[in-house]
């Protein structure tokens, strides 16, 4: 058990802004001689990105405080071993069609 | 440019393969559901009825507002507090993920729900009729911010105290947000009160249209 800021080296702020809670992150390739270096956690973010993850779960699913995580993902996208798009509504407003795909949805669970 | 914000500042994407092909990738639509109410009232018992459920943390400044509420004298380095959520996924389908979030009850992490609401479909504010004034916050909370929202009365072990329609009264509600029962263990319950939120959000989405 380590304190959730030791893995960041005590950042608490990441190198870029704008990773909201439903900001995806995908893994992009990356040859192996480019991971040296990372951190396990860093890895971990990079095996669970491989399908786009939104940043919540990427949080929830390693057990690590959303702002730890924010500080990783922001050390890979530096390094361009992943890279992020925006997936919510902001993006996408989500239209009649959607909102009865997601009715259907729920209705089928 | 479809990759956003991310690219801000950063290098230019590696060339290859991987490089061209993830923009081809589909991408899906992630929609986020908040579930609010006060401490007790079932909203993790709700999100793990319909939802895989997980715990998410957040940790976070204490601001100003929330200093007023922790005697931090002789702990100035404490301006950290642990928040804990949480946390659920619908898959919908291939393109739809639906997330809800269970917001903090405690007034004091309000600040936390900004983030929360921004680009929110819809909350979800669940009441208990033997605390009804513990879920006014969140009400006022969501008029506020033009959040569409509707009321979802936990009925306690079969516990009906109050018909909705008093509920309605007492939290003094548009007569077009909608009141629920539920029982937030039960599954079929806890999805009805998903699915009416969606089309209230369609039905007042189309009033707002029609009104124009």
């Amino acid at each position: 058990m380590v304190r959730p800021y030791t893995l960041t080296g005590g950042r608490s702020h990441p190198v870029t802004t704008g990773l909201n809670l439903l900001t995806h992150v995908e893994t992009l390739y990356a040859p192996e001689a480019d991971l040296m270096g990372l951190q396990p956690e860093h890895r971990e973010i990079l095996d669970l990105a491989r399908t786009a993850t939104s940043l919540a779960e990427l949080a929830a699913r390693l057990d690590l405080p959303l702002g730890v995580v924010r500080v990783l993902v922001g050390d890979l996208l530096q390094a361009n071993l992943v890279s992020t798009f925006e997936a919510d509504a902001a993006v996408r407003a989500p239209d009649d069609d959607i909102l009865r795909a997601v009715i259907d949805g729920l209705r089928a669970l | 440019m479809d990759y956003g914000r991310s690219d801000a500042g950063a290098r230019p994407a590696p060339a290859g393969p991987a490089a061209d092909a993830a923009p081809s990738r589909r991408r899906p639509l992630a929609l986020k559901v908040l579930i609010a109410g006060g401490f007790g009232v079932g909203k993790t018992t709700l999100v793990g009825s319909c939802s895989e459920i997980m715990p998410l943390r957040t940790e976070e400044h204490l601001t100003q507002a929330s200093i007023g509420t922790d005697d931090l004298t002789g702990v100035e380095q404490k301006t950290r507090t642990t928040v804990v959520m949480d946390f659920g996924r619908i898959h919908i389908n291939d393109d739809i993920v639906l997330y809800l979030f269970g917001t903090p009850g405690q007034e004091r992490f309000w600040f936390l729900w900004d983030e929360l609401a921004i680009g929110a479909l819809g909350a979800v504010v669940m009441a208990d009729t033997r605390r009804l004034a513990d879920c006014f916050p969140s009400v006022d909370y969501f008029e506020r911010r033009g959040t569409p929202f509707l009321v979802a009365v936990n009925c306690f072990f079969g516990e009906q105290r109050h018909p909705p329609e008093k509920v309605r009264d007492a939290l003094d509600l548009d007569p077009h947000v909608p009141v629920v029962l539920c029982d937030a263990r039960d599954r079929e319950s806890s999805k009805h009160v998903l699915v009416t939120l969606v089309q209230h959000v369609m039905a007042r989405r189309h009033r707002l249209t029609a009104g124009r």
